[in-house]
C-alpha cells in the first residue's frame, strides 16, 4: 500500500500565498516535528508544517549516495563547525534526520535524566515519568531488538568485545519489514524503516494538517510579548534562496522543531538572544571517532542493517560527570564516505580504497555536557544570516578520543584484524595491538588532523525551571515570549549517551500532549496516557 | 593581514618550494591550453583546469581514468548546493590557485604533462597536506572532499573496489 501525501505544496515550483492562517505551525519536519504534527492533529488542530528540504519519498530513493546527499542532507553531507574540526550530518528534507538515520532507537539512560534533574532543574522527565510514553513511541514506531543476525560489520564488534570480556548487547530498531538492506542513510527505498516520513508526517496530512516543503522560516513574527506566526522565504531545488519572506503565517500557536542548530538559527534571527543570551549556547555533538580494520576476508559493511550492536562498556567509564565516556557502534560503510574519510591522495589512496570491501570500521561517540569542562558549542549566524556552530575541541575531549580509538582497536585485533587504521590524518596502518597502542598514544591531538563526526546534534534551546539558566521551561515553552514552544532534539541540556531518536519522539509526545490540552485540544485515547 | 592577503602569500611560499618554475617560463610557455569548457554553474575555466589536472593526482591508481568531465559536473553540482559562505570561501579558494602564482605552477606541469608533472603535483599537494598552517591544510581537505567524491560516486569505480552498487530490487 503506498503511502498517501496530501496536502502539501512545495515552494520550489508552486506559487506561494500571500497569508496563510492556521491554529498551530511546526517549523521543521523532523523527529520533534512529526510526532507534535501527529498528536496536534489527532488533537483537533489546524497543523501547518513548514519544511525546509524537499518532499523525497521512498519512489525517489535509490540508495545512491551521490544524489542521497545532495538532496537529503544539509549542505551535501559537508556542514562543519566553524574551525572545520567536525563533520556534521544533518537530515534535510521531509522527515528532518529520521528520514536518513540508521534506525537505532535506544531508551534514555537513567542516569542521563537524573543528572538533567539535579543539575539542569529539569522536572518531569524521570525514567518513570517517560516509561508509558516509550511504551507508545515503540508500539507506533515497531521498535523491538533486531532478531535477524547482525551483518558482518556488527558481528565483528561483537566478537571483539566478547573476547575482551567487555559487555555489548543486540540494538532496537524501528522497522517494519525490513529487508537488511543497507541503505537507511540513503533513505528506505521500501518504506520499512519507520521515520517521520512514513509514520507521524503522513498521519497528520491524512487528518487534513498541511505542508509547506522547500520554505525556510526566516523569522519570528512578534506583536509585544506574543508570538503570532512565522515569515516564510522560498526556496530552490538546489536549496537556495528564492525569495526572501514571500509568505506570514499567522498561527496561534508557534512550534519550532527545526533540529538543533536550525531552532536556534530561527531564534537568532529573530534577534531573540537580546532577551535571552542563551540561545544557541551548550550545542553538543556526541562526538564521533572512528576505528578502520582490514580484516582478512571481505565484510561487505554497505550490506545489511547499518547498526545491529553496540557496547556501552565505556559509557560510563568514569562516573556520570567525570572524564568523557562513549558508546561504541559501527557505521555503515559506503564508496563516497569511505573514500571521503581517507584523506590522502594519489597511490596511497588508491591502495587503501582497493581492500574497501575488507573494512570493518567502529565508532565511539563520546558523551559531550556532563562535566563542566564540557560546555559543547554555540551556534552563531554568518554574515547571509545562515547558521554555523562553533565547538572547540579540548583537552577532555581529546583524552576521551584517544581512549576510545584505544578501546576500539584493540577489539578489531581481538576480532582478527590484520591491519588497524585509526582515522586520523597521521596515522598508517598499524599491524599488531602493540604498535597500534603506541602509535594512537603518540597521534597529534589536534584540529583537522584527528578527524571527528557527528550525526547528533542536541542542544542550543536547552530546557529547565529558570529563566536566567536555560532557554526554554520545562514544557518546552520559551521563557520570555507567549505562544513559542521548541519540540526538538535542542531542548536537551546536555548530550544524551544514546542515539537520540527515541529520547526525541517520548519527550517530545509528553510535552506536545500538555500543549494540546494547554491550547484546549481533545485528546484522542491512545494518547490520554 | 586579512584572510585573502594571507592565503595569497603562505601559497607563495608553497609554490616556491615547488621550484624551477619561473614567470618567465610561463610567459615563454603561454600556450596553455584549456580544455573544453563546460556549461557550468560555479566553476569557470580556470577552475575546470585546475581539476582536470589535480583529479587524476589525487586519486592516484584506478583500475579505470576518471571521466573528468564527469568530475567537472559533479563538483559543480555540489557547490551550488553548499551555503553562500562555504562557495565564498571555494571561489577565493579556486581563484588563488586557478590564477595568478597558482596558474604558473600548473601552467608548467600541464604543458609538460608527464610523469614528472604528475609527481610535482602529488608533493605540492602533500605540502599542504602536512602543512603547519591551518589554512593549508583545510584548503588540502577541501579540495580532497571535492575531488575525491566526484569519482567514487561514480559506478564505473565501484567494481575495482568491490562494491557491487545497490541491489536490485524485486
Ligand atoms: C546519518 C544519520 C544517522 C543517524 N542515526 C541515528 C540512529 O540510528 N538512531 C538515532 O536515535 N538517531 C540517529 N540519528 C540522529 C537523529 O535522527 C536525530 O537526532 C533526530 O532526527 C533529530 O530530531 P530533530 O527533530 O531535533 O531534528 P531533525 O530530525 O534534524 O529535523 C529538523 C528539520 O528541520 C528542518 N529545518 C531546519 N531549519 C529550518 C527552517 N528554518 N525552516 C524550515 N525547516 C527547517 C530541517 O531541514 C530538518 O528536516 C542519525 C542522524 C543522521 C544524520
Ligand atoms: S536496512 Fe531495512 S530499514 Fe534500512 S534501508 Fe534497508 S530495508 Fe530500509
Amino acid at each position: 500500500m503506498t503511502i498517501q501525501y496530501p496536502n502539501t505544496l512545495d515552494y520550489s515550483v508552486d506559487t506561494p500565498e500571500q497569508v496563510i492562517e492556521c491554529d498551530v505551525v511546526i517549523v521543521g519536519s523532523g523527529a520533534g516535528g512529526g510526532i507534535a504534527a501527529e498528536v496536534l492533529s489527532r488533537s483537533g488542530f489546524k497543523v501547518l508544517i513548514i519544511e525546509e528540504g524537499p518532499l523525497k519519498t521512498s519512489a525517489d530513493f535509490k540508495m545512491k549516495e551521490k544524489e542521497a546527499y545532495a538532496e537529503l542532507y544539509q549542505e551535501v553531507t559537508g556542514r562543519q563547525t566553524a574551525d572545520k574540526s567536525i563533520q556534521i550530518l544533518q537530515g534535510r528534507a521531509v522527515g528532518g534526520s529520521t528520514t536518513v538515520n540508521w534506525t537505532s532507537s535506544f531508551r534514555t539512560p537513567k542516569s542521563t535524566l537524573e543528572h538533567w534533574q539535579k543539575e539542569h532543574a529539569v522536572n518531569g522527565l524521570s525514567s518513570t515519568e517517560l516509561s508509558p510514553w516509550f511504551d507508545w513511541v515503540e508500539k507506533r514506531l515497531n521498535i523491538s531488538p533486531w532478531t535477524t543476525p547482525p551483518n558482518t560489520n556488527n558481528q565483528l564488534l561483537a566478537d571483539g568485545a566478547r573476547k575482551l570480556g567487555w559487555k555489548y548487547n543486540v540494538i532496537p530498531r524501528n522497522v517494519k519489514g525490513c529487508a537488511n538492506l543497507g541503505y537507511c542513510g540513503m533513505g528506505c527505498p521500501i518504506d520499512a524503516k519507520q521515520s517521520m516520513l512514513v509514520s507521524c508526517i503522513p498521519t497528520a496530512l491524512n487528518l487534513g494538517a498541511k505542508l509547506i516543503s522547500r520554505a525556510r522560516v526566516e523569522s519570528l513574527v512578534i506583536e509585544g510579548d506574543k508570538t503570532v506566526g512565522v515569515r516564510l522565504t522560498s526556496m530552490n531545488n538546489l536549496g537556495q534562496i528564492k525569495q526572501k519572506n514571500i509568505t506570514t503565517v499567522k498561527a496561534k500557536h508557534t512550534i519550532l522543531s527545526a533540529g538543533a542548530i536550525g531552532t536556534p538559527a530561527i531564534m537568532l534571527r529573530s534577534q531573540l538572544s537580546t532577551i535571552n543570551p542563551l540561545i544557541g549556547k551548550r550545542t553538543f555533538l556526541h562526538p564521533v571517532t572512528i576505528s578502520m580494520a582490514e580484516m582478512p576476508s571481505k565484510v561487505n559493511a554497505f550490506s545489511g542493517a547499518p547498526q545491529s550492536i553496540y557496547s556501552d562498556h565505556f559509557l560510563w567509564r568514569d562516573g556520570v560527570a567525570g572524564e568523557l565516556g562513549y558508546k561504541i557502534e559501527v557505521p555503515p560503510l559506503h564508496p563516497l564516505l569511505v573514500s571521503t574519510m581517507l584523506k590522502r591522495h594519489d597511490q596511497q589512496h588508491s591502495e587503501q580504497m582497493k581492500k574497501f570491501a575488507n573494512n570493518q570500521a567502529n565508532l565511539a561517540l563520546l558523551r559531550d555536557g556532563f562535566n563542566e569542562q564540557s560546555i559543547g558549542g554555540s551556534v552563531m549566524l554568518d554574515e547571509y544570516d545562515y547558521p554555523q556552530l562553533n565547538y572547540s575541541p579540548n583537552d577532555m575531549l581529546w583524552r576521551g578520543a584517544k581512549h576510545a580509538m584505544l578501546s576500539m582497536a584493540e577489539m578489531q585485533f581481538a576480532a582478527g584484524a590484520k591491519k588497524v587504521f585509526p582515522v586520523h590524518m597521521d596515522s598508517l596502518g598499524y599491524t599488531s595491538w602493540n604498535e597500534t597502542k603506541t602509535a594512537i598514544n603518540n597521534l597529534p591531538q589536534e584540529i583537522l588532523r584527528w578527524q571527528l563526526v557527528s550525526a547528533h546534534v542536541m542542544g542550543g534551546s536547552a530546557m529547565g525551571k529558570d529563566p536566567q539558566e536555560s532557554v526554554c521551561n520545562n514544557d518546552g515553552a520559551f521563557h520570555q515570549l507567549q505562544s513559542l514552544s521548541v519540540l526538538d532534539g535542542s531542548l536537551f541540556p546536555t548530550s544524551l549517551g544514546v542515539n537520540p531518536q527515541l529520547t526525541i519522539y517520548a519527550i517530545i509526545a509528553k510535552l506536545s500532549i500538555k500543549l494540546a490540552e494547554n491550547l484546549g485540544g481533545k485528546l484522542p485515547v491512545d494518547l490520554a496516557i | 593581514m586579512n584572510r585573502r592577503f594571507f592565503l595569497k602569500s603562505v601559497i607563495g611560499t608553497s609554490i616556491t618550494l615547488l621550484g624551477g618554475i619561473t614567470a618567465f617560463q610561463w610567459y615563454q610557455n603561454n600556450s596553455l591550453e584549456y580544455p573544453e569548457n563546460l556549461p557550468t554553474k560555479f566553476l569557470n575555466q580556470d577552475d575546470q583546469l585546475l581539476i582536470t589536472i589535480l583529479v587524476p593526482v589525487m586519486l592516484g591508481d584506478l583500475l579505470h581514468t576518471p571521466d573528468l568531465d564527469t568530475s567537472i559536473v559533479n563538483i559543480d553540482e555540489t557547490i551550488i548546493r553548499l551555503p553562500l559562505r562555504t562557495q565564498a570561501e571555494l571561489r577565493e579558494l579556486f581563484d588563488l590557485l586557478g590564477s595568478s602564482i597558482g596558474r604558473l605552477v600548473l601552467a608548467g606541469v600541464w604543458l609538460n604533462w608527464q610523469q614528472a608533472g604528475a609527481k610535482q603535483i602529488s608533493a605540492f599537494l602533500t605540502d599542504w597536506r602536512e602543512s603547519n598552517l591551518s589554512l593549508l591544510q583545510q584548503a588540502y581537505t577541501g579540495l580532497h572532499q571535492l575531488m575525491i567524491s566526484s569519482v567514487y560516486a561514480e559506478p564505473k569505480h565501484w567494481e575495482a573496489i568491490g562494491y557491487p552498487g545497490p541491489p536490485k530490487l524485486f
